[in-house]
């Protein structure tokens, strides 16, 4: 088998994020590739480890840009970088699910989900929280009004039109920057279900930010790090009326019953700048 | 399976010409496919896959013909027709207008649960060893993620390297079984 090494890569690489005029001839990389179908295969690996590499925040910024301007101007990669992103969505849905069901199962033992078959119980929980969010304008008006609500799928109607409940709820909280630490995180209050599975917070932004992928970590106050997430971009705005915000799901058992920050950073060149950060307490049921 | 539009016979005479063994014959068309869609891709062309479309039945048509084509020829024969179709393309739509709005990944509406359904469906039809090993590669992100995949080439007693080519031909075959699942879902 043949092997290829860092210059070739680096060439494929190149190639991959570059454009060329129409008229222009074959690359290098194109003529190599149509005689050599492992040269072909490195291509196609190099492909998907640039989405890779996209997706988890590792491209430089010159790169990115690259990425963004030529490389996912097919329709081919888009469709890729979706299924990338999917499976990504999917393996930690399913590692969150298996850790979220260990203390909340009323005295079951922890074991592991059945290979395929409660992760997608979950994601389609984490979906109908979202469509919960989006069918039920007046919820979100209400929460916004509170700042901080809970929306609970029992009581709302458009949940009816979602997937059969689950044993453990996903929770949807709306948070807003700035007047939390000022109103005090008291008034922040987040009770928790003993059988929530996951909560979805809901980032408000107050400002226009010129960045387009987030990272939210959860802290203690005292700034020790619980989870963090990466690779988040900002929601559509549907409307005048809807703000700006950025979704995160967050496993239960990433929740302790103390005040926690959710620290909202976004990405700015190769560096993480702070955006934002909401303050909250949590309470058991 | 030839495109709608091309005929059978001729689509036939294609497989023929890449290689006698039917089999092997439909690898090479996906490979051609592949090389196709990337010097499409890199010209900006607008709808790169119904170029390669294009080219293909172009080729197709021309063998089922009488054409012979030259061994050392085909790589000049077949993009000739790749560029033609790509001037005549750009004319038609000369820029391709640049979307910097990069669909969410993580957005979910309801089409997102049927690809989530489909993808689902196509890791269990995977081997057990693969669905658990493709899932364990991406579950982790920063700092735990090098520790996972290292963890991982121990375990299996492979190189970084090994192990990124293992995971990306299980995730070929996965996106390929999940992009059919969604295009069935979609006709029922």
């Amino acid at each position: 088998m043949a092997t290829y090494g860092a210059r070739d890569e680096q060439q494929i690489r190149q190639y991959l994020l570059g454009r060329a005029e129409p008229d222009e001839a074959l690359h290098p990389v194109e003529e190599r590739s149509f005689d050599d179908r492992e040269f072909l295969q490195s291509v196609l690996d190099c492909e998907a480890a640039l989405i890779d590499e996209y997706l988890d925040g590792d491209l430089d910024p010159h790169e990115r840009n690259l990425f963004e301007h030529n490389f996912l101007r097919s329709q081919r990669r888009r469709a890729q970088l979706q299924f990338a992103s999917d499976l990504r969505l999917k393996a930690r849905a399913e590692a969150s699910a298996a850790l979220s069901q260990t203390p909340f199962r009323n005295g079951r033992s922890a074991r592991r989900p059945a290979p395929h078959s409660d992760g997608l119980k979950s994601i389609l929980l984490l979906a109908a929280g979202v469509l919960l969010c989006v069918a039920a304008p007046s919820v979100i008006l209400l929460m916004q009004r509170q700042g901080l609500s809970r929306v609970s799928p029992q009581t709302e109607p458009a949940a009816a039109q979602l997937p059969p409940r689950q044993e453990a709820p996903s929770l949807v909280f709306r948070l807003i920057p700035g007047t939390d630490r000022a109103q005090g995180a008291s008034q922040r209050r987040l009770s928790l279900p003993s059988n929530a599975a996951s909560v979805q917070f809901e980032l408000t932004l107050d400002r226009a930010v010129p960045y387009t992928v987030f990272r939210a970590s959860l802290q203690t106050v005292d700034g020790a790090e619980l989870w963090s997430r990466e690779n988040l971009r900002m929601k559509e705005q549907g409307s005048e009326t809807q703000t700006p915000r950025i979704s995160v799901t967050v496993p239960a058992s990433n929740l302790p019953p103390e005040t926690l920050v959710i620290v909202l950073s976004g990405l700015a060149g190769s560096r993480w700048q702070p955006v934002s950060d909401y303050t909250f307490r949590v309470l058991k049921e | 399976m030839p495109p709608a539009e091309l005929n059978p016979a001729a689509f036939d005479v294609l497989l023929a010409w890449l290689n006698n063994d039917r089999e092997r014959a439909g690898v090479e068309y996906e490979l051609l496919r592949a090389r196709l869609s990337l010097y499409f891709e890199r010209r900006g062309a607008a709808d790169s896959a119904l170029l390669v479309d294009q080219t293909l039945d172009t080729l197709a048509r021309r063998l089922a013909a009488g054409l012979e084509i030259h061994h050392n020829s085909r790589i000049t024969f077949i993009f000739g027709i790749a560029c033609n179709l790509l001037r005549d393309s750009l004319k038609k739509h000369p820029s391709l207008p640049l979307d910097r709005d990069i669909e969410a990944p993580a957005d979910y509406n309801t089409e997102s649960e049927h690809r989530l359904a489909c993808l689902e469906r196509c890791l269990s039809s995977l081997s057990p060893g693969a669905a658990d090993l493709v899932q364990a590669y991406y579950r982790h992100q920063g700092a735990e993620k090098i520790a996972a995949h290292r963890r991982l080439t121990q375990t299996l007693g492979i190189s970084p390297e090994a192990l990124r080519r293992r995971i990306f031909r299980i995730r070929q075959s996965l996106a390929e079984c999940t992009r059919r699942c969604i295009s069935r879902s979609r006709e029922v």
